[in-house]
């Protein structure tokens, strides 16, 4: 719908929502999108099953792939995660060297974690050193050797680093880098949808452009 | 008394106790000698230096220094540190930047041989945990990855190197290091010059910006200000109301009730001459301000327009708004391009124009009050208006924001110091108020002793560092100041009738102009020198 309409739409009855009609299909379909972009491979054939959509098999190795790369980069295996996706996406890493840092960075706690400081150091030393001549990368690795002063580093000012929300950041990075460079969507259209609403309200209660905006809230949303 | 006099004559004779010096004993000789031999040092005169070291027996460096000294020169780290938790005269903070200085030497050596895992045990155990910045303890974790990253040059083990850098560090340490084991940089001087400063500040009629003589005590005497009529100027044909200096000091501008203003030259011998007179102004000239090139002048009145005149030719080269728009004061922006005046109608309010005549920009509006007067700091940075007589409005106009000050009696004149930093209003409940442009005083200094009841009466900064104010009065003497006392150090006889305004000459520091109802101005200076009071 374009933004007049919906504006319009929602300056009426609430119970207007009900006249609109929507395809099924459409329906199922960003279900589906949702799905095979976080790689719930199990889910999606069981959708399959029950719906009698259509997914490919080259869909099904697609998305087995991704969830090991994934798997590698949240549990402890930067460099299986890194190998993974030069075989499924060749010269990506090559080209985008702000991911290859995020990678490297997270092989690098990886050995902090796991206390080996002076492993740590050397693999620093042989793999980061050239992100210091960067200016884009210097400041990101400058907190990353920081870790290496602490020996609690979990408590030291860079802890977030260490974080599970940290490996998730960089995984998601890389799940849709990988979907971008085989040329699809790198946002599953449930999420599009979601930021579009967002917007929308945003916009409509004037908020938008101001500092302080309000988040899209699930509850907020079913409740008009 | 006499056996008293025996003693102190012994004490001064022997050499080897720790005595005392000075008329009132409270100088240790040790401590006077070092700073000697310290200034001797700074001042490049290494042998004498080292010659009175040997002579007294006192030394320059303390032994507690000369010790670290050598542990840092020999690289014994342990050592270093040992040494200086066993510094009780220092402070934890201060032990910790120690510290962290001679780690960081440590570390820096350690990446220099090449034994990184040393550098990183030191590293995490040691430095990390010291109480000083995260970001110096994050630059030597970058060191890690490259020794660049330290901005060090060289890479490879290199005595030369380390040696520069301990030289340096021990320079360093000395910074940190508490006295008596060092001693502050340049002690002897920052002590003389206090003095000096204290003295400049105690000297009511000081008014020179010339270096002192440190042979004797310094103290001047009324020589240094305007005290006497040197010169009377009697252009205008009735009252005159006002005068200024320009800003280069060698132009003076009066305006009078005659309806006209008058540009007077200062000559090379300070006497002044008539240059131009400037006639087209049908009513009584109140107001006139100097472009700061001083290359043109404005001339308001109180139920008059706004002229501007260029003061080469005297010539009027605009007149701003219709006969309506009457414009109490006026003031320059330092590009002596934009101009802003104020009105005496309420809801003409205030408005800012270029020397073309094209408005840029106005303050108006329904609650526009009148505004009796207006000034722009020399900076720049902020419009000063008098609002209703008694409101102080200070315009902050790059952040545009402004604060009041609401003062209890009705205001006469506002006048900006050359700084910037303070304005001074004068009140008709007979006192000058000072406040400060910023806001941080919250009561103003005050000056009393002259005469204003019911009469525009002006007053001004003015002196070397603009330390004296002056005002008119009502009982015709003109009133001067030194800033820090209440009541004047001078009071100037000489006019017959009411003094409405005054004017400092910004460059000759003892040139003092005053405007009166008796027609003239008079220019004051110092006593001729043959008959001054030097010292009191």
């Amino acid at each position: 719908m374009k933004e007049e309409e919906i504006r319009s739409t929602m300056d009426v009855d609430p119970k207007q929502y009900e006249l609109i009609k929507i395809n099924g299909k459409d329906s199922h379909n960003i279900v589906l999108s949702y799905l095979i972009h976080g790689c719930f491979k199990d889910t999606v054939e069981s959708l399959v099953a029950s719906t009698g959509l259509k997914v490919s098999a080259a869909q099904l190795e697609d998305m087995e792939k991704r969830k090991r790369i994934s798997h590698f980069a949240l549990n402890g295996n930067a460099l299986g995660a890194i190998q993974l996706t030069e075989q499924m996406s060749p010269d990506l890493l090559e080209n985008d060297k702000g991911l290859l840092f995020d990678l490297l960075s997270l092989r690098f706690v990886e050995l902090i974690s796991s206390k080996e400081c002076t492993e740590a150091l050397e693999f620093a030393q042989a793999k980061l050193t050239p992100f210091g001549k960067m200016q884009d990368h210097v400041e990101k690795l400058e907190d990353f050797m920081a870790l290496l002063a602490y020996e609690e580093p979990e408590k030291s000012p860079v802890f977030h680093l260490l974080s599970l929300d940290y490996r998730h950041h960089v995984a998601d990075k890389l799940n849709r880098a990988i979907l971008a460079h085989s040329h699809m969507p790198s946002y599953s259209e449930l999420e599009r949808i979601i930021r579009q609403a967002t917007v929308v309200r945003q916009c409509l209660s004037g908020e938008l452009g101001k500092d302080t905006v309000s988040a899209f809230s699930l509850k907020d949303f079913l409740k008009n | 008394m006499r056996i008293l006099d025996h003693r102190k004559k012994l004490c001064y004779t022997m050499e080897n106790l720790t005595t005392m010096i000075g008329s009132k004993g409270v100088i240790k000789r040790d401590e006077f000698v070092r700073i000697l031999i310290q200034c001797l040092y700074s001042l490049g005169y290494d042998k004498s230096a080292a010659c009175l070291e040997s002579e007294s027996g006192i030394s320059y460096k303390s032994s507690e220094f000369k010790l670290l000294e050598s542990l840092v020169l020999g690289a014994d780290w342990e050592g270093c540190i040992n040494n200086l938790y066993g510094i009780k005269e220092m402070t934890d903070e201060q032990r910790d930047t120690a510290l962290f200085l001679v780690l960081k030497q440590y570390f820096v050596e350690c990446l220099g041989r090449g034994d990184d895992s040393l550098a990183l045990s030191l590293l995490r155990k040691q430095i990390s945990k010291l109480n000083v910045g995260r970001e110096k303890v994050h630059m030597l974790a970058f060191g890690l990855l490259s020794f660049g990253a330290l901005a060090l040059n060289k890479v490879q083990e290199d005595n030369d190197v380390f040696q520069e850098l301990r030289k340096y560090l021990i320079n360093e340490l000395g910074k940190v290091i508490p006295p008596p084991i060092t001693v502050p940089d340049r002690r002897l001087e920052h002590l003389v010059e206090t003095v000096a400063a204290s003295q400049i500040d105690s000297c009511i009629y000081h008014n020179s910006l010339d270096p002192l003589s440190i042979y004797k005590d310094h103290r001047c005497g009324r020589d240094q200000i305007p005290t006497e009529t040197v010169q009377i100027l009697s252009g205008h044909k009735n009252e005159v109301w006002f005068v200024q200096f320009s800003n280069n000091g060698n132009y003076l501008a009066s305006s009078s009730s005659d309806c006209t203003a008058i540009i007077w030259k200062v000559l090379e011998d300070s006497k002044l001459v008539l240059q131009h007179t400037l006639k087209s102004h049908q009513n009584p000239v109140s107001f006139v301000a100097w472009s700061p090139d001083d290359t043109m002048l404005l001339t308001c009145g109180n139920s008059e327009v706004l002229r501007l005149w260029d003061v080469e030719t005297g010539t009027c080269k605009h007149t701003f708004g219709d006969n309506g728009f009457l414009v109490s004061s006026c003031a320059w922006f330092p590009d002596s391009n934009r101009l802003v005046c104020g009105s005496s109608d309420p809801k003409k309010g205030i408005c800012m124009w270029d020397c073309e005549g094209n408005e840029i920009k106005a303050w108006r509006g329904i609650r526009m009050p009148k505004i009796s007067d207006i000034a722009v700091t020399p900076n720049g940075e902020y419009l000063i208006s008098i609002f209703s007589d008694r409101d102080i409005r200070i315009l902050n106009v790059g952040m545009n924001t402004e604060r009041v000050i609401s003062e209890e009696h009705p205001i006469t004149s506002l006048s900006v110091s050359g700084d910037s930093k303070y304005l001074i209003v004068s009140l008709n409940s007979q006192e000058i108020h000072m406040w400060d442009v910023e806001g941080c005083l919250e009561k103003p200094l005050r000056y009393k002793g002259h005469r204003q009841h019911k009469y525009v009466i002006r007053s001004c900064f003015g002196g070397a560092n603009g330390m004296f104010i002056a005002s008119g009065s009502e009982n015709s003497q003109v009133y001067i100041w030194n800033k820090r006392i209440s009541d004047p150090i001078e009071v100037l006889s000489g006019h017959s009738m009411t003094v409405n305004c005054v004017s400092w000459n910004p460059k000759r520091h003892q040139m003092l102009a005053s405007a009166s109802d008796d027609q003239t101005i008079r220019i004051w200076g110092p006593q001729p020198e043959k008959a001054c009071n030097k010292g009191l």
